[in-house]
């Protein structure tokens, strides 16, 4: 007799869950916890990485204290260049923290799924980037005691910091992006305070982070305030994305300097400094997901939905390269046109080489999916990226101020001991921080991650049941419910 | 008055020290600030009023030329020297080296007592211990009576002393003494006396249509080289009918760089050109002989035809110098200069009674003979003069008593076993006669600066004194020396005695003459030469004394130091001239360290390539290269104890270069004088390599008219405020058009509503930058016009603003950081960290390719900060701390400086600097002003310290002074009533100061001259600094070189 | 608003004004005034001024020429004090007495007793400085003092201290204020302590500015003092 078309029973839609997709190897709540929380806890391997970087961050300690008794000339700075290694040292921070910021407020507005995974990490970093970066402006003074002339506080000198220099307004802007992007990552982490704080067994712990999480409940009145209040600031840390880097590359476009008097600097350092900041990311992404074995949450495909940012911002600073030559050629300025000859052919060829290898040539790799899906490549690319976006900023700094307008002080540079010797402490300060940072909060955002991944049903086994009529086994598709 | 205990003296010294006090009281304690002691007088002193100047006039006495000085002196010291302007010789002018008396004043490695140097080591004796001594001496030699075989040698100065002298070696039966001066040109002073009969007639370059000269530097050190640039700028200045100057020579020397034409011959040509052109010889035979370009002799000879009278000069120094000199004469009589541009008349009587170098040998040689019984020496130093072939340390110690007068260190003295220091010529009485019938008056300015360590000489004395002194102690001798001191005696010498002296020495001068000594005609030497061609070599060696160490005096003063060599702009360092193209041939790069040969010696010493030098010569300055090293009780001024030190020449100068003297072979010729171009030399690379220690940059301006010129016969062309190459005109130009007056365009809103708010304004006052304020400031607008006609690049300008405005050197070898950095001397400059307000750049047009030629042109801007209206300084600084005054200044205020450096590099001129170090800090070791340095301080001006930007203030302390004393004495200021620190001192009057914005000063109305242009004008800046078009005079035909 | 959300303001205007306070703290405001050391000799101001009436100038003789004050060397002191000596008559500055402070002057000036005069080996007196600007800061005495400013107005009723103390804070804001809202004389002659100048004799004898109470205002360009 013939057969006859048979309805799949129950008449019910397929489904495969998009945590089947997001985070195929991740089931349920408690693994999440597990896993993350597990990460916690200091090992051997992490009190060496801290020692190297602490040791790091004492001989930049050190060499500042000898500078500061000596005078500035201990670093090598040689007129007409009057800015040098510290001031390119800041410029590279504040760009790193730009990246943290990107991925944690703006995909999230965009609703970019592969941030989830990633952005505690890149949030942290862009905290203690920004907090490195705040340093360097006060290091590079003459007398850095006096710093505070540049705050506008109410003294008896009647007299006020002088609101017309792009100086000052990097002290706003700095300060600003410290305030608001650690507030982002302490809001962001209060959920995740509180499953610690329910984990913690160590009493005294255990009061600090019941401090921390400030008395997390999860009720569903405290998630939607949450929500609301973890919207609101992701939109107001967008804008800062942009307006930070503008300000910092105003201290540049502001002078009469050729080679920094540019319209193209704002667009040029925001793009660079996203750009250097995914770098950073890999470098520091990376190597975690392999020592905390988070491959399953750092997955492949995230890692290649950066690189594709990544590839897509580096061909916007490789385009504003060629912009700035291409305004020197064209605006027949004699010192413009001179100083960009000197700098790609002349004495600092070398340099600007460098630079657009790293930052132009190299990551065009990423146009081959397999790169972008090879951990260990983007490792080896994001680390010259990092040094090649050092190297934009020295090629920015230094040459336009060795090659002027007066030709009798056309000089040139070379850093001592003493510049290098700040130049690891700011890595060492910098890592110092994460790697404290990572051993005490989870870096990785449990609560989101369980957004994604579905809740435990409460009559899971009723769902077992009618496993023989034919439902798309989530077992055999590799999703959970 | 008020002082601090802990700091004697110059106030406002310790800038940063105080800040550094504040912020630590204040972390401290809050309350309490250690504000130190108030020292009174016992006795007020009468004629000064603490913290007010008191200017005395006298001599300065740093070259024979005896120029006219003012010593501005604040509460008992001398803090500035200014030229005196009623001086017949320097007319108010001074230059660097006049300057920088101060610091041989100050030098902190002054002997502070007499020595003796018993079995190889040196002790401290008493005043009256070493006058013993000395009298002793002499008593002995006289006993043995060998006191006819003395020698004296003196540095040459005019004026009483060599006479007094004479009578004082005569009175122990001594012969006169020997007056050495290394610097003198021996073949002009014979010339000039067979011709004219005078040794230095006075030289007038206003009444010549040409200048020609061969090889003599009259504005480096050939003669009196103040009078001789003013008047040369004075001549070159005037726009229409300024005299050609054609220089003839091996080397371009800064005199050169001046010249419109350089004929470069080789060393020696020039005795052929010369005969050449007094019609002796042909001329192509001349031509080929000194291997010049046939056509432009030719033409200098049809030119020189054509425009009488010509000045033609000659300061060649080799076998031939006196044949030269003589050719030269010729000319000038042909051309009927005697009387017009060279006065017989009016005698420059400093360069009388020179002995010249073979009477010094003569000496040596008699030293070596054993005929010598004593030497003295004062103030000259042949162990450092004499080439090392002459053996002088060998034959000086056969002398059994060598006294030594110098008050510094130096490798003549170190031969010595007794020192009786000499008193420097501000601390003494003295008198000149700079040009016949004018008597030049040296007073003290000051006490002594250091304590005579004798209870019976309360003062410490000077050298005529102690002779007097030891005359008194010889029964026989004592009745010829009545005069208690040698100012007594100066007085009973005087004519019309204390009285007149009294009169006259207000102004510094008096009419009269001073007898001129009685000098047996000086034994005829035979020249002892040997002949340049005989010796081995590839190149030419020429030396030559640098304009600002001199014969190697300078070299322990660190603003001599410091201040770049005019033409090669190198400072803290010896170095080898070799040309671009024989560098090239040979491979040698800028700082590689050539070995020089020569048959009497070898030196090592970078290479700088230098387009005005002979493709087949080399050329090596004097002046570094002291050696002596040693081991001397010096006064520390921290611990105030006297230790055993290793000084050699003085810590400035030590271990630093090389001296050329030690290449040369002992030659002299007809004249007598020394024969500075002797010999040939080898050179070779070693390999080595290391960065000169130079302040430039590039040596061209690449297109970009800082440094603009005009040729004579476009500029009375219509429209010749173009004319000259007008800079490459940049798209977006505010217009070129020359903006008068000079008002800045924001002054006017640079501050806002800064004014007292008051109801009947609403606040809208603008308070000081209102032109009717009361106070009014905004109605000035302080500018400079800086001449390039004029200006000859001498540098003197930079040391007068060094000394005016308590400017740090910062070239001593111990002046960087301490740990692992290199302590080499200059390491500061070679990081380009000089301190200099003023700077003098150096371009070259023309020959671009650096081939050997003679057509490229020099051009010398001074630059310093333009106070533009429009600063692109101003607006960048975080704190304010440079800002623009109603008076139209560019205020740096120190104090609030945090040192962001960002002004620095928002100035497009460059002329900010920064202390890299604590320069100003007492404690530090790199202190700029070791005790008693620091005494020199400016009390008006603060010192700078560390972390701090500075720059130019155009001198605001004399603005504030002058402002002062007009409002004290009710009246508003006159114009041209004063003016800045580097006007002043400029020898070519080149700079002028004064307030723009009210046409009856003279700045107003030069500001307008046609030849006016700012620099980078089209970055709007508004340039307070004015400069006037450099005027070229080229050969007919030719056209001058462009950028 | 509601109570709650006033009440969350305040710990933030709290840290603020804590921050600007520290700051004003760190960057010296407080200034070393009223301190009042103790001098080698304690000088009697009120004694030689207010009971002899003598001018400030006939010691301080520098400060309407110059820069500086001046100082009274030591021979001006013993130019009086060679004849007055330290053993006083009853007069109406009190009753007879032997002044300990004009032996510690006669150690100084190592005076044998009256009327010898300085000996040789006087010493200067070493008094405690206590009105100090920074050394960065040029003060004329002489423009202030021709200007019709009076001593008080700075250095407060010297004439009264028994001993001197500092009496303004002498910081930047004190001499700003000063130069920008102007100077009266009549202010001047009232902080100097004396009856008020438009009373009775006084008021032929003051300057015709003092009836108009004109304010004379002075130049507050950092370039004025600071250079």
């Amino acid at each position: 007799m013939a057969t006859t078309a048979t309805p799949l029973p129950g008449g019910q839609r397929p489904n495969i869950p998009s945590a089947a997709v997001r985070f195929p190897a991740i089931k349920t709540y408690d693994q999440v916890d597990r896993e993350i929380a597990g990460t916690l806890g200091p090992s051997l391997g992490w009190f060496g990485a801290l020692g190297i970087a602490i040791l790091c961050m004492l001989i930049g300690a050190t060499a500042w204290t000898y500078q500061i008794h000596e005078g500035l000339g201990a670093a090598g700075y040689q007129p007409p260049v009057m800015w040098g290694v510290y001031i390119v040292t800041f410029v590279f921070w504040v760009g790193i923290g730009h990246a943290g910021t990107l991925i944690s407020a703006i995909l999230y507005l965009f609703r970019a799924g592969f941030r989830t995974s990633i952005y505690r990490a890149s949030e942290a970093m862009t905290v203690f980037a920004v907090m490195t970066a705040g340093l360097f402006p006060i290091l590079h003074l003459g007398r850095p005691w006096k710093f505070f002339w540049l705050i506008p506080y109410p003294n008896w000198r009647l007299i006020w910091p002088n609101p017309k220099s792009p100086l000052v307004w990097d002290v706003f802007a700095i300060l600003t992006y410290l305030t608001i992007s650690s507030t982002f990552l302490y809001i962001g982490l209060i959920p995740d305070i509180a499953i610690l704080r329910d984990r913690e067994k160590n009493p005294i712990r255990k009061a600090i982070l019941s401090q921390l999480s400030l008395g997390w409940r999860n009720s569903d009145r405290e998630w939607r305030h949450f929500t609301r209040a973890y919207l609101f600031l992701a939109a107001f840390a967008t804008p800062l994305v942009l307006s930070v880097h503008s300000v910092v590359s105003f201290d540049f476009a502001m002078a009469l300097t050729p080679g920094w008097h540019a319209t193209i600097f704002p667009p040029y350092f925001v793009a660079g400094a996203i750009f250097s900041g995914i770098g950073m990311v890999f470098t520091i992404a990376i190597p975690l997901r392999k020592a905390f074995k988070l491959e399953h949450y750092i997955t492949l495909n995230d890692l290649d939905a950066a690189a594709k940012l990544c590839l897509f911002t580096s061909s916007v600073v490789g385009l504003a390269y060629l912009t700035e030559f291409q305004v020197a050629w064209m605006s027949g300025n004699r010192f413009e046109q001179d100083y960009f000859w000197n700098r790609v052919f002349g004495q600092w060829a070398w340099a600007a080489w460098i630079m657009l290898i790293c930052n132009v040539v190299l990551p065009l790799s990423l146009w081959s999916q397999k790169l972008r899906r090879n951990p260990a490549w983007l490792f080896i690319l994001s680390l010259f990226i990092n040094l090649g976006m050092w190297f934009e900023r020295f090629v920015i700094v230094v040459p336009s101020l060795s090659h002027e307008f007066e030709p009798w002080q056309w000089g040139t540079y070379r850093p001592t001991w003493v510049d290098y010797s700040i130049l690891l402490g700011s890595f060492g300060w910098f890592f110092m921080w994460f790697l404290l940072f990572i051993k005490q909060l989870p870096v990785m955002a449990m609560a989101e991650i369980k957004e994604v991944i579905l809740p435990p049903m409460r009559r899971r086994r009723d769902f077992s049941h009618d496993l023989t009529q034919g439902v798309v086994d989530p077992d055999e598709t590799g999703a959970t419910h | 008055m008020s002082q601090d205990t802990k700091k004697p003296g110059v106030k406002r010294r310790e800038f940063l020290k105080v800040l550094g006090a504040t912020s630590a009281a204040v972390a401290a304690a809050g309350c309490s600030e250690e504000t130190g002691k108030l020292i009174p007088y016992l006795v007020s002193p009468d004629q000064t009023v603490p913290g007010v100047s008191t200017y005395y006039a006298t001599t300065c006495r740093e070259c024979s030329a005896a120029c006219g000085l003012i010593a501005e002196t604040r509460d008992g010291r001398a803090i500035k020297l200014e030229g005196n302007p009623d001086h017949p010789v320097n007319h108010g002018a001074l230059c660097a080296r006049g300057q920088s008396a101060l610091q041989g004043l100050y030098n902190p490695d002054r002997f502070r007592s007499p020595m003796v140097n018993e079995g190889g080591a040196w002790k401290v004796i008493t005043w009256d211990d070493a006058i013993t001594r000395l009298s002793q001496g002499i008593t002995q030699t006289r006993g043995a009576n060998r006191a006819g075989g003395a020698v004296f040698i003196n540095q040459h100065e005019s004026g009483s002393f060599p006479r007094f002298l004479d009578t004082w070696l005569a009175g122990f039966g001594m012969p006169p003494h020997l007056s050495v001066d290394f610097e003198s040109d021996a073949a002009a002073i014979e010339a000039n006396r067979r011709t004219y009969g005078v040794a230095w007639p006075s030289l007038s370059f206003k009444d010549a249509k040409i200048i020609v000269s061969f090889g003599a530097d009259f504005l480096d050190s050939w003669g009196a080289n103040v009078p001789q640039q003013l008047d040369f700028a004075d001549a070159r200045a005037r726009l229409d009918g300024a005299p050609r100057f054609v220089y003839i020579g091996p080397r371009r020397s800064l005199t050169g760089l001046n010249a419109d034409e350089w004929i470069a011959c080789k060393p020696g040509g020039e005795l052929a050109i010369a005969n050449a052109l007094a019609g002796k010889g042909s001329i192509q035979q001349a031509a080929t002989d000194a291997g010049v370009d046939q056509a432009a002799l030719q033409a200098l000879a049809t030119e020189l035809a054509a425009n009488k009278p010509a000045l033609v000069l000659s300061g060649v120094s080799g076998e031939s110098a006196l044949d030269v000199a003589l050719a030269v004469a010729a000319i000038n009589q042909a051309s009927g200069a005697v009387g017009v541009t060279i006065k017989p008349a009016q005698p420059l009587t400093g360069f009388e009674g020179i002995a010249h170098t073979d009477q010094l040998l003569g000496a040596v040689e008699r030293m070596r003979a054993g005929q010598v019984s004593v030497a003295f020496v004062r103030g000259v130093n042949p162990a450092y003069h004499l080439p090392k072939a002459s053996n002088f340390a060998d034959a000086f110690a056969k002398v059994p008593l060598r006294v030594s007068f110098s008050s510094f260190p130096d490798e003549t003295t170190e031969l010595c076993n007794l020192i009786i220091p000499d008193l420097h010529s501000l601390e003494s009485w003295g008198d000149a006669e700079p040009i016949r019938g004018t008597i030049a008056l040296q007073q003290p300015v000051m006490d002594p600066v250091f304590p005579t360590n004798s209870k019976t000489i309360p003062v410490a004395p000077g050298t005529a004194d102690v002779l007097i002194q030891v005359a008194k102690k010889d029964a026989t001798v004592a009745s010829k020396f009545g005069a208690p001191d040698y100012r007594a005696t100066l007085i009973a010498g005087f004519p019309g005695g204390a009285q007149a002296l009294g009169a006259a020495l207000p102004k510094g001068l008096a009419a009269g003459t001073i007898p001129a000594r009685t000098l047996a005609a000086a034994p005829a030497v035979a020249p002892k030469t040997t002949s340049i061609a005989s010796t081995q070599g590839e190149f030419f060696l020429i030396t030559y004394p640098s304009p600002l160490l001199g014969d190697g005096r300078g070299a322990n003063k660190p603003w001599l130091q410091e201040l770049p060599d005019p033409v090669t702009k190198v400072s803290w360092s010896s170095w080898i001239e070799i040309h671009p193209e024989t560098a090239q041939r040979l491979g040698i790069d800028r700082g590689d360290i050539l070995e020089v040969k020569t048959a009497n010696g070898t030196v090592r010493a970078p290479a700088f390539p230098y387009l005005g030098v002979h493709k087949d010569a080399i050329a090596i300055p004097f002046g570094r290269g002291h050696r002596a090293a040693h081991a001397m009780p010096m006064f520390d001024p921290k611990t105030h104890t006297v230790g055993e030190v290793q000084w050699g020449y003085g810590r400035y100068a030590r271990d630093l270069g090389i001296n050329a003297f030690d290449l040369l072979p002992v030659g002299t010729h007809a004249a007598g004088g020394f024969i500075w171009t002797a010999t040939k030399a080898s050179v070779s690379k070693t390999g080595d390599n290391e960065a000169l220690p130079s302040t430039e940059g590039s040596a061209r301006q690449h297109g970009r008219g800082i440094a603009q010129a005009v040729n004579a016969a476009d500029l009375n062309k219509p429209g010749a405020g173009e004319g000259g190459e007008a800079k490459e005109a940049l798209p977006g130009d505010a217009s070129h058009a020359f903006l008068p007056g000079l008002r800045s365009p924001v002054a006017a809103d640079a501050q806002g509503d800064l004014g007292a708010p008051t109801a009947a304004d609403q606040g809208k006052n603008k308070g000081l930058y209102r032109e009717d304020d009361i106070r009014g400031m905004a109605k000035r607008r302080w500018a400079m016009t800086i001449d390039l006609a004029r200006c000859t690049g001498c540098s003197a300008c930079i040391t007068a603003c060094n000394a005016e405005n308590n400017v740090p050197t910062v070239g001593a070898f111990w002046q960087n950081a301490t740990i692992y950095a290199d302590q080499k001397p200059g390491f500061n400059i070679t990081r380009g960290r000089e301190m200099t307000w003023i700077r003098l750049e150096r371009y070259f047009e023309g020959n671009p390719d650096g081939k050997f030629g003679q057509d490229f042109e020099t051009r010398f801007v001074p630059m310093l900060c333009q106070h533009c209206g429009n600063a692109p300084c101003e607006p960048v600084c975080p704190v304010y701390a440079t800002y623009h005054a109603p008076d139209g200044l560019n205020v740096q205020v120190y104090n609030r400086c945090v040192g962001t450096r960002y002004c620095s590099n928002n100035c497009p001129y460059k002329v900010r600097y920064f202390n890299w170090f604590g320069y100003g800090e007492v404690d530090r070791k790199q202190y700029a002003f070791p005790e008693p340095l620091n005494w020199q301080l400016n009390p008006d001006v603060t010192v700078r310290g560390k972390g701090v930007m500075e720059k130019c203030s155009f001198c605001v302390q004399r603005i504030r002074e002058a402002e002062n004393r007009a409002t004290l004495e009710h009246r508003e200021l006159q114009p041209d009533e004063f003016t800045v620190a580097c006007a002043q001192g400029c020898p070519s009057r080149a700079i002028t100061f004064g307030d723009a914005a009210d046409p009856n000063w003279t700045v107003a109305q030069l500001a307008n001259d046609k030849r006016a242009y700012h620099v980078f004008e089209e970055l709007n800046t508004y340039t307070a600094v004015v400069y006037l078009k450099k005027v070229n005079h080229p050969a007919a035909g030719a056209t001058a070189p462009r950028a | 608003m509601t109570q709650r959300r006033k009440w969350t303001a305040i710990p933030g205007l709290l840290a603020l004004a804590i921050g600007a306070a520290m700051l004003s703290a760190y960057s010296g405001a407080s200034s070393s005034q009223h301190h009042s050391p103790v001098q080698p000799i304690n000088f009697p101001h009120p004694v030689h001024v207010q009971k002899l009436g003598m001018n400030c100038l006939y010691c301080h003789n520098a400060a309407n020429k110059s820069m500086d004050p001046g100082l009274p060397a030591v021979s001006t002191c013993i130019g009086c004090h060679n004849i007055i000596g330290p053993d006083r008559p009853a007069s109406d500055l009190g009753p007879k007495r032997h002044s300990v402070e004009l032996d510690k002057l006669y150690k100084f000036a190592d005076v044998a007793g009256m009327g010898a005069g300085m000996g040789a080996n006087a010493k200067p007196i070493p008094w405690v400085r206590i009105h100090k600007l920074p050394e960065y800061v040029h003060f004329p005495h002489t423009r202030h003092v021709n200007a019709g400013v009076t001593c008080q107005t700075c250095h407060g009723q010297i004439q009264k201290m028994d001993r001197v103390y500092q009496f303004a804070s002498l910081n930047m804001g004190w001499c700003v204020s000063c130069h920008v809202n102007g100077y009266s004389a009549k202010e001047g002659l009232q902080a100097a302590g004396y009856a008020p100048p438009d009373s009775g004799a006084n008021a032929a004898a003051a300057p015709a500015t003092v009836a108009t109470g004109e304010r004379k205002k002075a130049r507050y360009d950092c370039a004025n003092c600071h250079y």
